[in-house]
């Protein structure tokens, strides 16, 4: 038996996950659409916020739809669970505020806070912290950290993975079926 | 006998592999997209169709029996040689899309999860003797009028499953491809002597110490004294009718610190004695004895 051949890979739906963070940073392009740049024409850096609003959004809809229509979704056991509205709270104060705070005066301010962003888009997609999206929240959705439930020892998931639902509270034990946005983000849709 | 799962209500359905390297086995769960969900549920009810045309109850699996190679079969899902599936039936999520594909030889089993909508749970085993097939063979389809080889690695399913399992049972359809899946010649061997000393408790007359080291590395002796312990009425064996059928036999008792012991070179046969599978028959005025690798009690 060729061992080496059983590799364990660290998880697919890369540019899903990548569109969703981009997806997530939406308010920020609205609040720079709705202030702009005196560098940049209104009509090219609009066009630019459409772009990085639309596209990362449509195929945050897309990914939902086609988990829809494929039947994606696992029964998931609950273990312990932690309510993490606050990551929200620290992506909008420690991330969506400092940048939205930034007022290049140069081609080489505005390229830096590029870099920046892309750099903060690279982390948040690494971490898989995809799933921080005021969008979820509008729509009434909370999100649950959940940590496996250890039945089936060695053999079960070790990974937490994360739970986008509208219920107010997830017991210990309970199980639910949930879409898979990506391996590590499921979303409950009744 | 019915199904704990509901196989016309199906809510969630998923697909895992199982690899079994030398560190131990390894599952992952594996995403698919809708039409592998409808041929799965398909297998899935081919199984059941196909173990009810075979019997409307299953038999309990015996280890010591010759089973054809499709038999409606079941184990309780307590049973110790029902391990395995109740390992894998109790795992609450697998691990997803963990494993690299690219060695289908590599595989072991494929499984399918599946909840019905009162979230009554169903896992479904195969061990697919298709994979190596396929890969060895070359495949080729239709595209514009033309054959062309089909150059992606193919999966081939199989029309249905070899094992079912629910939250009370194990229902087995192909007694060898559980006994290959389960490792359960290993498993036997190793659980053997454990099952000797249980039956030494109840048949105090005889001494099965020598029994219980030939049980570990005999395994026709292992899974007859499996057999045994299966039956009801093994406890209520009367010595003096055992002594009558040994000396039959040709099984040598002697007594030793007030217990009945054999030789080594009868210890099989003893055991078979034990498991109703020595007879004897006179017909023709000459009596004749039988051996049967495979009986049921007729009343």
């Amino acid at each position: 038996m060729s061992h080496h051949n059983i590799t364990r890979q660290p998880g697919s739906l890369g540019f899903i996950r990548l569109m969703m963070v981009v997806s997530g940073m939406s308010p920020l392009f609205i609040l720079w659409a709705a202030r702009g740049i005196p560098l940049i024409s209104d009509r090219t850096f609009l066009s630019m916020c459409a772009a990085f609003i639309l596209v990362p959004n449509f195929f945050l809809w897309w990914r939902f739809a086609t988990a829809r229509k494929e039947a994606d979704k696992r029964t998931l056991a609950i273990g312990r669970v932690e309510d993490h509205r606050d990551h929200l709270l620290v992506y909008l104060f420690s991330m969506l505020l400092p940048f939205y705070n930034a007022d290049p005066e140069n081609m080489r301010q505005i390229a830096s806070v590029m870099i920046a962003l892309a750099f903060i888009i690279f982390l948040f997609w690494h971490l898989h912290l995809h799933y921080m999206n005021i969008l979820f929240a509008v729509m009434g959705f909370r999100i649950y950290t959940v940590y496996p439930n250890h039945a089936g020892g060695s053999l079960a998931d070790k990974a937490p993975f994360v739970v986008i639902t509208k219920r107010s509270t997830l017991e210990d034990g309970i199980s639910m079926d949930a879409y898979r946005l990506s391996d590590t983000v499921y979303i409950e849709v009744s | 006998m019915t199904l704990d799962c509901d196989l016309s209500n199906i809510n969630t359905i998923e697909f895992g592999v199982g690899y079994a390297p030398i560190t131990g086995h390894i599952f992952s769960a594996i995403s698919v997209d809708m039409d592998v969900k409808l041929a799965l549920a398909n297998m899935v009810r081919n199984t059941w169709q196909n173990m009810r045309v075979l019997g409307s109850a299953p038999t309990r699996y015996q280890p010591a029996e010759k089973h054809a190679s499709q038999e409606f079969l079941f184990l309780p899902l307590t049973h110790r040689l029902a391990a395995f599936p109740k390992t894998l039936f109790d795992v609450a999520n697998f691990p997803l899309n963990q494993l690299n594909l690219t060695t289908p030889n590599d595989m072991f089993c494929y499984f399918a999860i599946f909840h019905d909508t009162n979230n009554k749970k169903l896992i479904a085993i195969k061990r697919p003797a298709q994979f190596k097939g396929v890969v060895k063979s070359k495949l080729v389809h239709l595209v514009s009028n033309s054959l062309k080889l089909v150059s992606d690695t193919v999966f081939k399913l199989d029309s249905d499953f070899d094992v079912l399992v629910d939250a009370a049972n194990v229902y087995i359809l192909r007694p060898s491809g559980y006994e290959l899946l389960c490792d359960l010649q290993s498993e036997i061997l190793r659980l053997a002597p454990s099952v000797v000393s249980d039956i030494a408790l109840e048949i105090t007359e005889i001494n099965f110490n020598e029994i219980e080291n030939y049980v570990r590395t005999h395994p026709r002796a292992a899974r007859l004294a499996f057999s045994i312990s299966s039956q009801e009425n093994y406890k209520d064996i009367k010595i003096s009718k055992l002594k009558r059928v040994c000396r039959q036999m040709g099984v040598t008792l002697r007594t030793v610190n007030n217990k009945l012991e054999m030789p080594d070179t009868d210890i099989l046969t003893f055991l078979e004695i034990l498991d109703r599978r020595l007879y004897e028959i006179d017909l023709t005025g000459t009596q004749e004895l039988y051996r049967a690798t495979s009986r049921s009690k007729y009343r």
